[in-house]
């Protein structure tokens, strides 16, 4: 045996959709573009099957949960079942091992694994063993991480226990003949905008010397990235234009990937930051980037643009240095609002209680969604937004010289972005 | 201002009624219903700003309707004074002020005494009874709501409403939960909608699992029909190796039973029943072989002694073999003298029909005569050329002299009736006629014209005359002056003349002198006025006359030019307008001078036709020398001298044409002849040389049938000596043949013996029994290998199954053909059915295909995804609206809390002493024309959820705050309250009581009007008697009745 191959792959999550993609700044997702974006996670998933034939390992580890219950679906179940028996016809043994013991109690009935596939972990089998043309090649378990955790896996986390036979005596970093891999490497397709940068799975590969190599192998269609922007007052839209599309070119792209998701991050000031605001300019700007195609044969599609002002707004004045008047309040309106906002989101979870209870009051029937939503918001960000949003209502409609509403057509997007 | 009088004339039921007010402090007027409170309020609120017509007249007054008067004695600062105002008909009537001093009228509007109020302010807040009070909406008014309400917010109260507005809009755009609308609202509809979709879609996960057990049951059933498959094959195999190892079993124990039943025979010749057979039957084919050859030699040499007679002789062989030879050479030689005859025969009929078209004259001979060579046919066409351009020319000229002739005859008729429209007179006669009429009409113009300058001039004078003519009537006072002037002159006069005479001479004289000066001057004054009048007047007349003078010599010499130009001596024939006439005139000149044009055109056509009648003459003279050199060439051809030139080079084409087809037949007769004479001479040769044969009777004209059958002979001849050779040659062979057929029978009857003697037989019966017994034997051991390699066969391909010989015994042929049928129908059955089950599961496996490759719940989940995205930004923007929105609402409690109007904390404090501390905070929202209060415990409530009695207690107190704050701002009217306690109960009504008295207390002028006596005796017992208004009945009219209060 000249060295032993497979793939390890986490949360596939098949089938699922990709959230915080829409945005108020987003535009309309073009159909070729959405078509991708809906089979982000199948097409992932093809690819490390593809992949899997093309280095022709001797088996798949799939870590986490291969589809999501709540997903309530076929497609995602079927398309793991298509793909294991792709692997069958090359006798490649697939092992699967979720996080959840539940998950396969939602498993659609109707569904049934090949025989290459291997179920691990609690009710299931707890080792499985890999042999090819007769020869057992190696015996993959679920890590212990309460016995293995203090040598080979930080505390706490578990992981892949590979037991080697052929391999002893191993080299220094797997004695004994075992190998252990954390089980939490990156998913195989990006499903939120945190999830920044090309994802994959891992091949990995043990040589006869028992030396261990792991390689990235990207597999995601569907990108995720974020770049921050500073402008300065004299940046002019063209170089901001050029900027962000220098930007694009200098992202090495995987040749699995067909869509990149963006987001902005500029911060500055100025007249172009300004006019950022609108929400005109900024979908002409943002299409404008789209047209010039910086990286060919990948669809760039921006979901986010957040506006972050470098220098303290001029309005409203939240120091107190307007002063107070006779009756204690502070003599800038605007300055007192925020201050009062301040204080209201000291205690964040009551605010936000306080605003649903305004929303309950009505009796409306989506009390649970709302609660839900409410539940995840940043009362940072609400403060934030509450406090810029203060300029608008407080100050009226301004008007910038080439006669943009400044104000009042950023309000829904700056929230949302 | 206070009132300390109240003076009714007249007003509503009441009649000179006075009642006395106290000036300071709370009046109570108690009366019964109907006891006219209500009209005395009226009747107080109609002196101040005038009565209205729904402002208390009682409509069923008979006298007086709509009348009012009365006074109110007033207090104020300037004094005790009374204001009177009287109202008729409706009208709200004149006030006036009286003082001690006058009586001075008061402006409409009574500012002077009410300070600011006006009627309207003064009607809700200063007199109002029960049903006014409740109405809240009179406190909504901007003259209530600037003390109430404080309708100047100051920046930062604006700045609050304003930023809530916003904010509120803002909340209501994206969500508002009471409407349920909003962004936010359609996008949780949308959600929702979409969420229940994908729960609907669950089912196919149902229907998933229901086609996998259907999926799972199909493969079993197929499991099931593979294993009975396979059972009833290897059952249909058993009865098929039977069947088949059955026939050659039981062929061996058939054999082998036969073979032992067979005498034995050792040694036999192979095939020796052939053998043998075969031999005699070659036997008897060679002896009857051998008969027929020696009867064949027999015939044959006979055939060849005896030849058939009728041969050609030897000696005419060669010359007939030479003339058979020549055959084809005369054959062409007929055809060819034939074809000559033919073309001579078809020149001569062409020839013929050619000279029949010339003529019946034309012969051969003639034809040949006639000279048609190219010489003869130039001179004949340029002979007929020129004849032709001869009457081509002469047809030119007689065409445009018949052109010029139409054209000249046509002109010349139209200028004939032109001239005949003229008259005798020549076209320059008329012409000159015409333009002298011009003349005339020029002239009879210039005449009207100064005739209607004349009238119009006339017309002018005679109005100078009239206007002028009034100036010469002096006014009469002048004339009665100067009358009065002649007349003091002719007195004077006449009195100087007496004086001059009865007293004095100089006195006389002087009378006399004043007289005549006085006349003179009369005289001297008429004409200094009259004379340039009459100078202007006289110069006026006399230019009228010279102008009708004027017109009337014009008129005359208008009509003059009338008649010349009408011709009507009479002068009655009416002229038409000048210029028409004018018009007229000029195109009558221009049709002439037309005229005088044609008549030029026709000279000139006239000089053209002589010319071209000249050359009519010329061209006459050509076409007769054409015509006669062409009939005497006619004449010479032989050609008629009446043919045209056309049918003459047709007639000559006809004529070279004849001659052609004479030379062609000429040349065809030639030919023919010389063919002729050869056919002719060979003919002879063959006829004698048939004569001398003398064969068959020929027929002599025809040498080629001769010929023919000369050919004939001589093949025949040859076929004969042919035949002769070959006879001889077949008898020799078969002579020879003969000889071997002999021979062979002699060796085959050897062989026969030695095979019988082989076969262990004497004769042929016994060999053939023999032989009988051997093949049998042989066949049946064939047959016994045959079937023992048959069941060797049968039993390898079923290894697996064994031969039990007491099957094979029991085994019936049929019964097991029947098996084998009703197991292949089961097999076909069980393929059947699972032809079906794979059908079936293919189909089912199709549906679990569409249902796993089912992507509507990703599309709805990826929309799900997407509008939780904007749900949850929307929600964030939302909590950042309400948030404000509560923020705001404190920002704007503070601010109210802290700018209320000082009437409304007036209202307050007594809104808390009439609910005795039940109610103690009242105020109105920042921006909005609304009161709230707020009870012991701190909970507000708007003033419509209050209770009736609490809502009266409010607004009372609302309006007591107001006249204060007005007061305060030094406007003070009395109040005037019309039972507004009256729903109070006891304990509020007596804090009401003390509160007004306490008012009243410190200045405020109060009438308070009740018709409850428990009211009136509690006002009582705080030390305010009530006035009670009298009793009164309908005063009759005309006559007042006095009552007094009290």
């Amino acid at each position: 045996m000249d060295s032993f191959r497979c793939i390890h792959a986490a949360r596939l999550l098949l089938d699922h959709q990709l959230r915080g993609l829409h945005s108020a700044i987003a535009g309309e997702i073009a159909p070729d573009v959405r078509k991708i974006i809906q089979d982000a996670t199948l097409l992932a998933f093809e690819q490390i099957i593809e992949q899997a034939l093309a280095h022709d390992v001797h088996c798949v580890l799939v870590s986490g949960d291969c589809f999501d219950p709540a997903d309530r679906g076929l497609r995602g179940p079927a398309a793991l079942v298509r793909g294991i028996a792709r692997l069958a016809e090359h006798d490649i043994p697939v092992i699967l091992q979720a996080d959840r013991s539940e998950l396969w109690s939602s498993w659609p009935a109707g569904l049934r694994f090949p025989p290459n596939t291997h179920r691990i972990g609690p009710g299931q089998a707890a080792s499985v063993s890999i042999a090819r043309a007769g020869k057992l090649l190696a015996t993959i378990a679920v890590d212990d991480a309460a016995q293995h955790s203090a040598k080979h896996l930080p505390a706490g986390r578990k992981g892949w226990h590979i037991h080697l036979p052929a391999f002893h005596p191993l080299g220094t970093n797997a004695p004994a003949g075992t190998i252990h891999l954390p089980n939490e490497c990156e998913p195989a397709q990006g499903l939120g905008p945190n999830e920044i940068g090309p994802h994959g799975c891992q091949l990995i590969e043990i040589d006869a010397k028992g030396e261990l190599r792991q390689t990235f192998v990207p597999t995601a269609p569907v990108r995720w990235e974020r770049f921050a922007i500073e402008l300065s007052p004299q940046t002019h839209r063209d170089d901001l234009l050029q900027e962000m599309a220098s930007r694009l070119e200098q992202t090495r792209r995987q040749t699995c990937e067909k869509v990149w998701l963006f987001a902005w991050n500029v911060t500055g000031a100025g007249q172009l930051f300004e006019r950022l605001e609108n929400r005109s300019f900024r979908d002409e700007l943002l299409a404008d980037v789209a047209d010039l195609d910086p990286v060919p044969g990948v669809r760039i599609h921006t979901h986010a643009l957040r506006l972050s002002p470098s220098m303290p707004a001029l309005r409203p004045i939240i120091e107190r240095e307007a002063g107070f008047n006779s009756q204690g309040l502070a003599n800038d309106l605007a300055a007192e609002f925020a201050m009062r906002m301040d204080e209201r989101f000291a205690d964040p979870e009551r605010a936000i209680n306080a605003c649903l209870a305004g929303w309950a009051q009505a009796g409306e029937p989506w009390q649970d969604k709302m609660e839900s939503l409410f539940a995840e918001l940043d009362a940072g960000e609400v403060a934030h937004d509450a406090r810029r949003l203060a300029m608008h209502w407080f100050a009226g409609p301004q008007l910038d010289q080439h006669g943009f509403d400044v104000h009042g057509l950023d309000v829904s997007g700056e929230l949302s972005s | 201002m206070k009132l300390t009088e109240i003076q009714i004339d007249r007003h509503g039921i009441w009649r000179n009624l006075t009642l006395p007010v106290r000036a300071n402090g709370l009046s109570v007027f108690y009366g019964p219903n109907e006891a006219g409170k209500s009209s005395l309020r009226k009747f107080i609120r109609g002196v101040l700003f005038g009565f209205s017509t729904h402002g208390g007249q009682p409509e069923s007054s008979v006298e007086g309707r709509f009348s009012a008067a009365g006074s109110l004695q007033i207090e104020d600062s300037s004094g005790i004074r009374r204001l009177h105002r009287a109202a008729v008909a409706g009208a709200a009537g004149d006030a006036r002020l009286i003082t001690d001093e006058a009586a001075v009228p008061v402006s409409a509007s009574p500012h002077g005494l009410a300070g600011e109020i006006d009627e309207q302010l003064f009607d809700r807040i200063f007199a109002v009874d029960l049903r006014e009070l409740c109405e809240i909406n009179s406190l909504s008014g901007d003259d209530v709501a600037r003390h109430l309400f404080g309708l100047s917010l100051g920046s930062r109260g604006q700045q609050i409403v304003e930023a809530k507005k916003r904010i509120e809009d803002h909340r209501a755009n994206l969500a508002d939960p009471v409407q349920q609308t909003g962004e936010l609202w359609e996008l949780l509809a949308q959600h929702a909608a979409r969420t229940k979709r994908l729960g609907e879609l669950a089912s196919l996960r149902d229907r998933h699992t229901e086609w996998s057990l259907r999926r799972d049951q199909l493969e079993r059933e197929i499991a099931d029909l593979r294993g009975r498959h396979s059972g009833t094959g290897e059952q249909l195999r058993g009865h098929v190796f039977l069947e088949r190892a059955w026939g050659p079993w039981n062929r061996i124990r058939e054999c082998k039973t036969e073979l032992d039943s067979l005498p034995e025979v050792v040694d036999f010749p192979e095939r020796g029943i052939e053998r043998l057979e075969k031999i005699d039957g070659e036997i008897a084919a060679a002896a009857e072989r051998r008969d027929s050859l020696v009867a064949e030699a027999r015939h044959l040499r006979d055939e060849i002694l005896h030849p058939a007679a009728g041969a050609l002789s030897r000696r005419h062989a060669a010359a007939v073999q030479g003339f058979v030879e020549q055959r084809g050479w005369l054959a062409g030689l007929k055809r060819q003298r034939d074809a000559a005859q033919l073309k001579a025969d078809e020149c001569q009929i062409e020839f013929e029909a050619t000279s029949e078209r010339l003529g019946a004259d034309w012969s051969a001979t003639r034809v040949a005569a006639t000279d048609i060579s190219a010489a003869a046919e130039m001179r004949l066409s340029g002979t007929a050329e020129s004849f032709r351009a001869a009457v081509k020319r002469r047809t030119a000229i007689k065409r445009n002299c018949r052109r010029l002739r139409e054209v000249y005859c046509q002109l010349n008729e139209t200028l004939a009736e032109s001239l005949h429209d003229l008259g005798s007179n020549s076209i320059d006669e008329a012409l000159a006629l015409a333009r002298a009429r011009i003349a005339r009409i020029d002239k009879l113009a210039a005449l009207r014209l100064r005739e209607s300058e004349l009238s119009q001039r006339l017309a002018g004078l005679e109005y100078e005359q009239e206007r002028i003519t009034p100036h010469l009537n002096l006014p009469r006072w002048v004339h009665l002056v100067l009358g009065v002037f002649a007349f003091m002159g002719v007195i004077l006069a006449g009195w100087g003349l007496v004086a001059g005479v009865s007293t004095s001479g100089i006195a006389g004289a002087i009378y006399a002198m004043l007289g005549i000066t006085c006349g003179g001057l009369a005289w001297g004054l008429k004409i200094q006025y009259e004379g340039d009048a009459g100078n202007r007047l006289a110069g006026v007349e006399g230019a009228i006359s010279a102008a009708r003078l004027e017109t009337r010599s014009v008129q005359s010499a208008i009509g003059g030019l009338t008649i010349e130009l009408t011709g009507d001596r009479t002068g009655r024939a009416a002229l038409g307008d000048v210029p028409d006439l004018l018009i007229e005139a000029q195109q009558k000149i221009a049709e002439l001078i037309q005229s005088g044009v044609q008549q030029g055109r026709l000279r000139a056509l006239r000089k053209k036709r002589a010319s071209l009648r000249k050359k009519l003459h010329t061209a006459h003279l050509e076409v007769g020398t054409a015509r006669q050199n062409w009939t005497d060439l006619l004449s010479k051809i032989g050609f008629p001298q009446t043919l045209s030139s056309d049918e003459a080079l047709a007639s000559w084409q006809l004529l070279a044409e004849a001659a052609d087809r004479l030379r062609a037949w000429k040349e065809a007769g030639r030919e023919l002849q010389m063919v002729d004479g050869i056919w002719v001479n060979y003919r002879q040769r063959i006829v004698e040389l048939a004569r001398r044969i003398d064969t068959d009777p020929l027929d002599a004209n025809e040498p080629l049938d001769i010929l023919a059958q000369w050919e004939e002979l001589l093949v025949t001849i040859d076929r004969r000596r042919d035949d002769r050779h070959e006879q001889r040659t077949r008898l020799r062979l078969k002579q020879r043949e003969a000889g071997e057929f002999r021979k062979r029978v002699e060796d085959l009857k050897l062989k026969r013996n030695a095979l019988l003697m082989q076969g262990g037989a004497a004769s042929r019966d016994e060999f053939e029994e023999r032989a009988r017994s051997f093949a049998r034997r042989t066949f049946l051991e064939d047959q016994l290998q045959d079937a023992e390699h048959d069941l060797d066969a049968a039993c390898t391909s079923h290894t697996d199954l064994a031969l039990v010989e007491e099957d094979l015994d029991r085994f019936d042929a049929a019964q097991n053909s029947e098996c084998i049928e009703t197991l292949r129908m089961e097999v076909a059955d069980l393929d059947r059915d699972l032809e079906r089950a794979f059908e079936h599961l293919a189909s089912v496996k199709r549906e679990i295909d569409a249902l796993e490759n089912d992507s509507q719940g990703t599309q709805l989940r990826f929309e799900i995804a997407q509008l939780d995205d904007r749900l949850r930004a929307l929600a964030g923007e939302w909590v950042v609206c309400e948030s404000a929105a509560q923020t705001i609402d404190e920002l704007r409690r503070d601010f109210e809390r802290v700018h209320q109007p000082e009437a409304l904390a007036d209202a307050a404090k007594m809104l808390a002493r009439l609910t005795n501390g039940k109610y103690r905070s009242l105020w109105a929202p920042l921006g909005e024309r609304r009161l709230l209060v707020s009870d012991d415990q701190g909970r507000s409530f708007p003033v419509q959820s209050l209770s009736r009695g609490t809502r009266e207690q409010l607004l009372l107190a609302v309006r007591l705050a107001v006249v204060r704050e007005l007061s305060r701002q030094g406007i003070s009217l009395p109040m005037i309250l019309d039972d507004v306690i009256v729903n109070f109960d006891e304990e509020r009504a007596r804090a009401a009581v003390e509160l007004l008295q306490e008012l009243a207390t410190q200045g405020q002028q109060i009438l308070f009007f009740t018709c409850h006596k428990h009211l009136a005796d509690m006002f009582a017992a705080h030390g305010v008697d009530p006035i009670h208004l009298p009793g009164h009945t309908d005063p009759a009219p005309g006559r007042d009745e006095q009552r007094l209060a009290g």
